[in-house]
Order: C-alpha cells, then structure tokens, then sequence
C-alpha cells in the first residue's frame, strides 16, 4: 500500500478514536485496503465466550449469529483457553492459527465462516485485558486467495496505531462519563480558559445562566451587571486561571431581590498546553435560593416515614413552622409534635434544624427528577 | 519532504494527541523536515498581540524577545495578513506580504534577519475569537524561500493537526472534570457495564478505605448490612441497564454509629459503548456530617463571619443543638445567642432552618477553597483509588 493511502487510515482511525460514529468509515476504508468484504472490531471473553461487537461491516444476520451462538464455538479461541499467555498486539491469519484442513472441518467455518463467505481471516489482537480481548478482524472468499506475508506486515504496522487510536476512545468514553456525572450536579460547573471564556456547561449551570440574574454569559463570558462585582469577578477569574492560581469566592446579587447566588472559582489543575480550547479554571455557581425538590417517596423508601410524617419533614425542611403545618394537616399542635418525634426517630436526628440538613443535603437531590 | 518523513510527523502528532511531551520532538522533525532552523508551536491572542510559545527549537533568546515585544508588532497579524490567518490556512511570508515591503519592517530588520528567519511559513490549526494557533517553521536566506511543494506539504498536515488538537483538548477537559470531581465531598465510583469499579473521585476512596458499612470486595461495592447490600445491588444492577428501572437510592449503614451514608446510583447515558468494559453508571456517596460541615466553613468564609460565628455555623450543621454548643465551646447561652443573631443578620437568614439550608446550597463539595497550583498537600492514592486521569 502506498503511504497516502496508509496516511487516509490513520486519518480515519483517529477519528474514529474521537468520534465513534466514524468506525465504521474506517472499516470500510481497511476492508478495502485488504481487499476483503468484512471488516469487525470486537471483544471476546475467553473463558466464557462471550461477544461484544463494537462496530462492524458484516451483514446484521452474521453478527447475531455471532453473539447468540458461534463465538463459544471460535476454533481460534477455544485454543486460546489453553494459551493464557497470549500477548497483546499479536496478528495472525486463518492459515497460521491452526492448520486450514483442521479450521475446514470444524462446525465454526462450515456452518457460519463459509455461509458468509469468509473464507480466509486476517486478525490482530490491539489489547487483552485479563481475559477479554480485543479483536480487529477483515475477511475475504477464497476466490480473492488466502492473505499473504505482505498483507499481515501491513496489519502490524497498524497495531501501534490502533492501539493507540484504542486508549484515546476509551478516554472519551470516560469523558461522557464524566460530563454525565457533571450534569447531575444541583449547582453550576463551567470550565473557563486562560481568557476566561467557557468552554463547558454542565445542566445547572445553564439553567442558573438562562435566569439572567445578575450573571449572564455574554459573548463566552461570564458577566456580572453590577461593576464592582464584575470587576470583581473578573479579578478572581484572572487569578485562578493565571499561573498564580488562586481560587475564591464571592456573592452575586440578583436584581430580582431573590437571595444572592454564590460564586467559587478554582484553578485546574494541570496548566493548558494553549491559550483556547483549554480548561484553565472551573467557576461553581451556586443558587442559595434554592429549594430542596423532596420527594415524599424517597423518605417512605429511606427512613419508613408514613406519608403523614412525610409531609411534616417536608414542611419542616422548607421552612415551615410547625403552626402552619397544624392547618395545612388540619390536626392538633400535639399531634404534629408526635409525628416530629417519631420523624427524629426514624432519621436519627434530634432537632428541627438538624432534620433540615439532613433532609436537604443530598448528593444531586434536585436534579434526579428531571433525568 | 519524503513521503516517510511526512508518516513519521503524522505519526508524532498522533503521538502528542495523547501525551502532549510528543510535540517537542515533532516540532524538531518538522524543522528537519522543511530544513529550518526553527519550528514552533505558538499561539497569538490578537488584541493583545501577546503569544505563548509551549514547544519551540528557537533559541531562548529569539522566544523571549518575541515574547516581550516583538509579538505585538508581528506584521503578519496585522491588518490584511490577520484577516488571512483562518483556521486551516498554509501561507509562506512572500505569500502573505511581498518580500520587498516585508524587508523593510522593523518586524524583520530587528528581530527575524537577526536569526536568520527569513523565510517563514505558518500553519494556523486553530482560530476561536482572537486567539489563533499556529506552527510555524523560519529559515535563513541560503536555504531559499519555501516553495508551493512545502506549501502544499504543510497544508497536507492541518487536518491531523486538527484531529489530534481536538483529542488534546478533551484529554484535558477529563482532567479538569476530574479534578472538579476530586473537589467534591461526595463521592463518586465510575461503574462498568459488568457492575465492576473502574474508578472513584478522592471522597469516594476515603469512604471505601474507611470499610465503614460500605467497601469494595471483589471490584464491586458491597455494603456490610446483608439486606442493604441486596438493595445497592439491585440499584447497580438497574443502574447499568439489567432491569427495566434506572438505578435507585440507598441508605447504607454504618458501623462506626456515624450518620448513614445515602447511596444514588443513576446510569451513564451517551453514545453507544465501543467498549465491553466502559463506563455504564455512576454511583453518588454522601457522607452528610462530612458534607454539612465543610460547607459550613466555606459560608463563614464568604459571609465573613468571625471564628466564633463560624465555630457556631459548624458546630449546628454537625447536627448539634444550641445547648451542646454551649457546652462544647465553654461559653454562656447568651454568648451563642448573639453569635446566632450575628450570622442571622450576615447571612440574611430567619432561623436556623433557613440557615442549614443556606449552608447546604452552596457548591456542598467544594473542599479546597484555596491553594495554589501544584503546591496542593500531596495526597497519597487510596488503596482503591485508580487515578482517572492515567490508565
């Protein structure tokens, strides 16, 4: 293969590694450099056989048979339960894993391999973890001819490569886990570069922005209306973000007279390679307005509250007093104060003040409902 | 440049997406390659006409002049030439300003003629607002001016150079996430598909290596209460996408008699897993007192309370009652009273009710209020930790 040709692969596979969607693609481009008709990437667990198929060009029909039933019958595999000690980055072919005579006589190539036409396989194994393997396969009839030692010097030359490519989406699919983990925060995240422009969101912090109370997001920027506090809220920015990096806190007022939100601003940790794109800083932003969003199911489940004790917590939790809670349960002073004990009881608690914190610190309480 | 040459650069930038080290070596092959003296790796902020240079062969003279003034008086990010300067563009200098008016710069006759950049070529990989990333490589006269051929060599490498910036920049994103995660008082364990621990923030290995009602036996979490651990169990199971529910609550119990923590476990929906072993779900762990109490300094920070105050906002948000504190801290009933008035009046809250609940709006994890970058207290790795930021 020629080196442009070598260099769209790479071109592909790495974006791939970013984006999965473009997988496909990319096996698409090596079957055809392999001149085969499927191409797969997938896992295999060796000593239970099980399949996982991360994407491949093969017909949907070859790949169910695949997962529900012949990968515990892969001749290749079931050799290597005897063989622990197979390295990772190992490329082989049909003809040099096991004598092609013994493959054609097995169950696995005549009643699935030839059905499909895949005659003739050429493998690499990019990375074994434990007893799960990685697998990146391309397959052709016997009428294109068995692959030659040209074909697999190429395979190789792409293990580092796909290795590579391999760790990098393992690490962005650790970055959606970690943006999802993110969004289920009750107060804002936004990650700031050196400029102090945001380059991330999470949910609470778009939803605080979108109030415009007192702080906006004006051009990529965070704003405040008031000039003090935004220049201010600048200078902590700059602080953090900058090699000093400091972190700090301030108060935002909000014109609407509710109660301020609450503005920390921390450095990160590892210094940007470059000016833009780069995570400098992170500014939490927090609602000190906020209401606890309880359920009333969730103490049935956690504490055994009965609803009517549920309704006093809550009640109590929001700020209620235990006369307004009379009225709105239509019973008696003393009645509420029964329900209060068995409540403290129940929660292990010992004052209103008490049940109040532990009712509303959860760990992302008002953002559960929405997802 | 030889086509191997071109393969090894791409192979470097590939290289750097991952470990950004790599970019000192390819901005060295890229001078061998285009046989320059020279080769950086800059960015230019435009309404400045300040620079940061992280990967450069220039001599630290060259850099630091360019730095303190020369960047702002760089003639080829100025008027015409900024406009030119778009994402994805190649230009060689005679391209982008005739050599003859080019020659007569104080850009040139002070700075570049003086280390032999006479010939340049820039690549600009990125340009976000008036920030503008650039690989550059300048050489001196007797090499010649850079002809279309190298053009053309260049402009090849800009959407690898695109391709691996963008991986760069979520590499780095995780370790920012990571780090606001670390910064968190409640806990959080990355869990796989196969129900497994893969990875947990720095409150999540506290709690796991205190084996107080909860630990991780076997890569699983496993509460110590035999009816509990069925139930976080059952939650892992739902969480990662076994039954038809999306994970649950669970109250963990705890041996030491300190309050219960509360488990959330909440499934980890994005794209389709590539993995067989990716991340599926995600379980939140609270330690209340913990939680309650390190928010309870961070208000006394901001609402500038006193010590005493402060001592007082704590003590209530451990859970005590206005009588213990009186005893706690040696003081007269009065005392704390007009300690309370003050935070009341600070804090523009009624009651206490209201107060814990101030005190519990605030970012409730964030631990580390202030310390510089790099001179945080070295934190030795939890048994269970596995760093999320290395594999």
């Amino acid at each position: 293969m020629s080196e442009p040709q070598f260099i769209r692969l790479l071109g592909l596979l790495y974006r791939s590694a970013e984006s999965p969607a473009f997988w496909l693609p990319f096996l698409q481009a090596l079957q055809e450099t392999f001149r085969s008709h499927v191409a797969n990437f997938y896992s295999q667990d060796l000593p239970t056989g099980s399949a996982h198929i991360s994407a491949s060009t093969a017909p949907t029909e070859a790949n169910d048979l695949y997962v529900r039933h012949y990968s515990q019958l892969h001749p290749y595999y079931r050799k290597l339960v005897e063989c622990p000690t197979m390295q990772p980055g190992l490329v082989v072919t049909d003809h040099t894993a096991m004598p092609t005579s013994e493959l054609r006589k097995t169950e696995f190539f005549v009643d699935f391999l030839n059905r499909f036409d895949c005659h003739r396989a050429l493998q690499m194994t990019p990375f074994r973890e434990g007893n799960l393997l990685g697998n990146l396969a391309v397959l052709r009839s016997d009428s294109v001819g068995p692959y030659t030692e040209a074909e697999v010097r190429l395979m190789l030359e792409l293990v580092p490569h796909i290795r590579r490519a391999l760790r990098i989406s393992k690490r962005m699919e650790l970055l959606g886990a970690l943006d999802c983990t993110v969004a289920r925060l009750n107060f804002g995240v936004v990650a700031v570069d050196t400029a102090g422009r945001c380059i991330h969101t999470n949910q609470a912090a778009d939803q605080l922005l979108a109030l415009k109370d007192g702080i906006v997001l004006s051009d990529g920027f965070l704003s405040v209306a008031e000039n003090v506090s935004e220049r201010k809220l600048k200078a902590l920015i700059s602080s953090a973000v900058h090699i000093t990096a400091i972190a700090g806190q301030m108060l935002i007022q909000r014109p609407s007279g509710k109660r301020p939100f609450w503005l920390l601003v921390a450095p990160s940790r590892d210094y940007p390679l470059a000016d833009s794109g780069f995570v400098a800083g992170v500014v939490f932003l927090a609602d000190t307005e906020l209401q606890a969003a309880l359920s009333s199911k969730l103490l049935y489940t956690l504490y055994d509250l009965t609803p009517a004790e549920a309704h006093v917590a809550i009640g109590i939790a929001q700020g209620k007093r235990m006369g307004e809670l009379c009225t709105e349960l239509r019973v008696s002073f003393s009645t509420i104060r029964t329900h209060l004990n068995s409540i403290y009881q129940k929660t292990n608690t010992n004052s209103q003040a008490d049940l109040t914190r532990l009712l509303v610190t959860g760990p992302v309480g008002s953002l559960e409902e929405q997802i | 440049m030889t086509q191997s040459e071109m393969l090894e650069l791409i192979d470097l930038i590939y290289r750097a997406a991952e470990w950004p080290e790599w970019w000192h070596l390819f901005v060295k092959r890229l001078g061998t390659a285009f046989g320059s003296h020279a080769a950086s790796f800059y960015s230019q902020r435009l309404d400045l006409g300040a620079a940061i240079i992280p990967f450069t062969t220039a001599p630290a003279e060259a850099n630091e002049l360019y730095l303190s003034y020369y960047a702002k008086i760089n003639p080829f990010f100025r008027g015409l030439c900024q406009r030119r300067m778009t994402a994805g563009s190649v230009f060689a200098d005679h391209q982008m300003i005739p050599t003859e008016e080019y020659r007569r710069t104080e850009f040139y006759n002070d700075f570049a003629s003086k280390f032999e950049f006479h010939r340049g070529m820039n690549l600009v990989f990125s340009a976000e607002g008036t920030v503008v990333g650039n690989i550059a490589v300048s050489r001196s006269d007797s090499v010649g001016l850079f002809t279309e051929t190298e053009v053309e060599a260049m402009t090849a490498l800009v959407p690898h150079m695109r391709q691996a910036l963008s991986i760069s920049q979520k590499m780095h994103r995780i370790q920012a996430l990571d780090f606001v995660l670390d910064n968190l008082t409640s806990a959080v364990v990355l869990i796989s598909r196969q129900g497994r621990y893969l990875a947990a923030n720095l409150a999540a290995c506290e709690i796991l290596d205190s084996r107080d009602g909860i630990a991780l036996t076997g890569g699983r979490l496993k509460a110590g209460d035999y009816r509990q651990n069925q139930l976080l169990t059952a939650a892992v199971d739902s969480a990662i996408g076994w039954s038809s529910q999306t994970g649950g609550r669970v109250r963990i119990d705890r041996p030491s008699g300190k309050r219960p923590f509360m488990v959330l476990l909440s499934p980890v929906r994005y794209t389709p897993l590539l993995h067989a072993d990716g991340v599926a779900a995600v379980a939140f762990l609270s330690d209340l007192d913990l939680q309650a109490e390190r928010s309870a300094a961070l208000v006394g920070e901001l609402y500038q309370l006193t010590r005493s105050e402060t001592e007082i906002a704590v003590g209530l948000a451990q859970g005590n009652h206005i009588d213990d504190l009186v005893a706690q801290l040696g003081v007269s009933p009065n005392t704390v009273r007009s300690h309370l008035k003050n935070i009341f009046k600070k804090t523009g809250v009624a009651s206490q009710s209201d107060l814990m609940r101030l005190m519990v709006a605030g970012p409730i994890g964030i631990v580390e209020s202030s310390s510089p970058r790099d001179s945080r207290p070295g934190r030795a790795p939890p048994a269970s930790r596995e760093d999320l930021t290395r594999e």
